[in-house]
C-alpha cells in the first residue's frame, strides 16, 4: 500500500452501486477509491473465505486473489456459500469465480485451483495489499504468516471451531505475528472440525471489515488484539497479545 | 483462594466444561496453576497442554484477566483473577 501507484477513479456505475456505503463517516469517495485500487488474497474460500470474498466483492475491492483446491462435495454446502448444489463434483474455484462475477462483474479475479503451499505462497502474497487467512490447517497459516512478515503485508487472521471464533490483524513490525502466538505447531488440531456456516460466516464478516478498514484507513483495527467470540453464550472478548522477542519469524 | 479458569475449543471438550473454580494456595504463579490442573484433570487435558516430556506446549495461549501471559511468568495470581486457557484453533 505504501508504493505510489496510479489511482483509478470511480465510474458512474460504481458511484451508484456503492452509494449507501459512501455515506459512512470517515469513508466516502476517497475510501471507495482506495478499495477499488486494492487487492486482497484470500485462502481458502471455504466456510470462512467464501464469505470474506463475497463481502469484499460486494464492497468494491478491485482485485481478489483466491486460492482453493478440490471439487465441491456435499459436506461443503452447509457453509461454503460460494458453492452450489448444482456444482457438486465440479471445481470449487470455478464456482467461487462465477458466483463473485455474478455479484460484481467489475471485479478482477486471480483464481488458483490449489491451496496455499510452499511453491505458490510468495507469488500470491506479492500480488496482494492485504491477506485474509481462512485456511483450515496450521501449515498453510504459518506459510502465509511467514510470507507477510517477509513482504511486510497485513494479515487478517480469522479462525473458528464449533461455536467459537477468533480474529486478529497482524501488521509486521508492529504487532505479534502468528508464530509469536503459536511458536510450535499445535498438535491437537484436526482437519475436520465442528462448524455451522453461521459461525464461520460471522468471523468472515469481521475479517472482511478488518480488510476494508486496513485498506481504506477507516476506524480502528484489531492490531495487537485478539478478539474471541463464543456464539454459544454470545460472549465477545478483546484480549491483548504479546510479541515474542524470540520469534523465529518476526524477530 | 479460589481462581476461575476458563477453557476454549478442544480443551473445553477434553475437560467437559467451559469453566472451573479451583482452590489454590496464595503466592502461586501460572505455572503452578497449570501443574495443579494437570493433577486434577484426566490425561486428555495433559495431552493438549503438555508434551510427552511433561513440558508446556507453547501453542496453548494463556490469558490472565484479558492479557496474554507467559507460562514462565513470575507474576502472582490473585484471588478472583480469571485465567483463560486457549486451545489453538484454525477452522476456516
Ligand atoms: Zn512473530
Amino acid at each position: 500500500m505504501q508504493e505510489v501507484r496510479y489511482m483509478k477513479k470511480l465510474t458512474e456505475k460504481e458511484l451508484a452501486v456503492y452509494e449507501w456505503q459512501l455515506d459512512v463517516p470517515g469513508f466516502g469517495v476517497e475510501g471507495q477509491e482506495k478499495l477499488k485500487n486494492s487487492s486482497v488474497l484470500i485462502s481458502r474460500c471455504g466456510g470462512l473465505g467464501s464469505v470474506v470474498a463475497y463481502e469484499l466483492a460486494a464492497a468494491g475491492v478491485g482485485k481478489l486473489i483466491l486460492a482453493h483446491g478440490g471439487n465441491v462435495v456435499p459436506s461443503d454446502l452447509n457453509r461454503q456459500l460460494l458453492m452450489t448444489d448444482a456444482g457438486l463434483g465440479k471445481s470449487r474455484i470455478n464456482s467461487v469465480e462465477r458466483r463473485l462475477k455474478e455479484l460484481n462483474p467489475r471485479l478482477e479475479i486471480v483464481a488458483i485451483g490449489e491451496n496455499i503451499n510452499e511453491n505458490n505462497v510468495a507469488e500470491l502474497v506479492s500480488q496482494a495489499d492485504v491477506v485474509v487467512d481462512a485456511a483450515p490447517l496450521f501449515e498453510e497459516r504459518f506459510l502465509m504468516n511467514r510470507e507477510v512478515v517477509r513482504q511486510k503485508k497485513v494479515l487478517v487472521d480469522c479462525a473458528m471451531y464449533e461455536l467459537e471464533a477468533q480474529i486478529t490483524t497482524i501488521i509486521p513490525g508492529e504487532t505479534p505475528c502468528l508464530s509469536c502466538l503459536y511458536p510450535e505447531k499445535p498438535v491437537a488440531w484436526k482437519r475436520k472440525f465442528p462448524v455451522f456456516g453461521a459461525v464461520s460466516g460471522t468471523v468472515a464478516c469481521l475479517g472482511a471489515m478488518e480488510a476494508i478498514k486496513v485498506l481504506s484507513g477507516l476506524g480502528e483495527t484489531l492490531s495487537g488484539k485478539l478478539l474471541t467470540l463464543d456464539l454459544r453464550d454470545m460472549s465477545f472478548n478483546e484480549l491483548s497479545i504479546n510479541k515474542n522477542k524470540k520469534c523465529s519469524i518476526c524477530s | 483462594m479460589k481462581i476461575k479458569i476458563k477453557y476454549t475449543a478442544q480443551l473445553k471438550k477434553a475437560i467437559g466444561k467451559a469453566e472451573d473454580l479451583v482452590d489454590v494456595n496464595e503466592g502461586i504463579n501460572i505455572e503452578g496453576i497449570l501443574n495443579h490442573l494437570n493433577k486434577i484433570y484426566s490425561k486428555e487435558f495433559a495431552n493438549i497442554v503438555f508434551n510427552q516430556d511433561g513440558q508446556f506446549m507453547n501453542a496453548v495461549l494463556l490469558i490472565l484477566n484479558g492479557k496474554q501471559i507467559a507460562f514462565n511468568s513470575e507474576k502472582e495470581v490473585k484471588e478472583n483473577d480469571v485465567i483463560t486457557i486457549m486451545s489453538p484453533i484454525a477452522g476456516g
